[in-house]
């Protein structure tokens, strides 16, 4: 029982905390990310095993986190409403050419972050070739090039 | 031209906006508690000291860790020696891992265990075994009792 719970709440407390620090966190897996992913991972073992490093409870604990994906996985696709609170919505972020100032401040993307993916997709060189970027639940960034 | 098929749901997107902030603010929060040893493991606020400049000392953590060793010492002034009695449940719920120096006796009696130590104090390293506030009477034999308070977080 105590390993349900430890994997559930390790589980829920990095959820809480990777969907405040937003969508461009983890997004891009940069040498900070990289570190960043690492360090967590190393930090939560401890809290997920506790002391008992046996085969039984490894099993109890990876088998409460694909569970836990699985319930996330049906509510995603029967409750879209509950879903967008734990995997976000995608948000436009140019239209047109024109970069939505509000939404990128309020995401933290920049005009560069827009920019560097619209080179690396589609070539892209300037903005106004840019119809629409949309910041996908992910992270990524995708860009629909003007006609 | 076509418009693209995206849902927004902006009203969504605003809450989460001023949730995600406040979020932000409860992080900050969380490391400045923890930075001043609120939430266990050292601080300037991590010990508490019972009976300063009293005939008998003790100095513990305010907040614990479930499992995580802890240290609390013990001292009297003008004895020989220090025989300390603490509530049986007290090693219930925590597994002591050892005491410096070891005692030179150890007795059960009722619901209290009496420890006896060489010099005038004596210090535990324990782990908590289980999560709460605990609040544990600890009396010098002949002496004053301290009570000693902490929260064993999760």
């Amino acid at each position: 029982m105590d390993s349900v719970l430890r994997a559930v709440g390790v589980y829920l407390i990095l959820l809480v905390l990777l969907r405040i620090s937003g969508k461009r966190t983890l997004s891009q897996v940069t040498t900070f990310d990289f570190v960043l992913i690492l360090i967590i991972a190393e930090t939560t073992q401890q809290a997920l095993l506790g002391e008992d490093y046996s085969l039984t409870n490894m099993t109890i604990i990876a088998s409460t986190l694909v569970a836990l994906s699985l319930v996330f996985a049906y509510v995603d696709f029967y409750l879209p409403q509950v879903s967008k609170w734990v995997d976000g919505a995608p948000l436009i972020v140019v239209r047109d050419g024109e970069i939505l100032k509000d939404r990128v401040r309020k995401e933290l993307v920049t005009e560069e972050d827009i920019l560097e993916s619209a080179r690396q997709k589609h070539g892209i060189e300037r903005m106004d070739q840019i119809k629409y970027a949309v910041l996908e639940k992910s992270g990524d960034i995708s860009i629909i090039p003007a006609e | 031209m076509s418009k693209i098929e995206v849902e927004e749901h902006m009203d969504y997107q605003r809450t989460f906006w001023r949730i995600q902030r406040v979020g932000w603010v409860l992080l900050a929060s969380m490391l400045v508690v923890s930075a001043l040893g609120l939430l266990g493991s050292g601080g300037p606020l991590h010990e508490e000291i019972l009976g300063a400049g009293s005939a008998f000392r003790v100095e513990h953590p305010r907040v614990q860790r479930l499992s995580s060793e802890f240290e609390a010492r013990f001292e009297v002034a003008a004895a020989d020696s220090l025989t300390l009695i603490l509530p049986a449940r007290f090693f219930e719920e925590h597994r002591v891992e050892g005491w410096v120096p070891e005692p030179t006796s150890s007795r059960a009696e009722g619901d209290e265990v009496q420890l006896t130590f060489e010099g005038v104090s004596a210090i535990l390293h324990a782990k908590p075994l289980t999560v709460g506030r605990k609040t544990i009477p600890v009396r010098e034999k002949g002496g004053e009792i301290r009570d000693m308070s902490y929260l064993v977080l999760p």
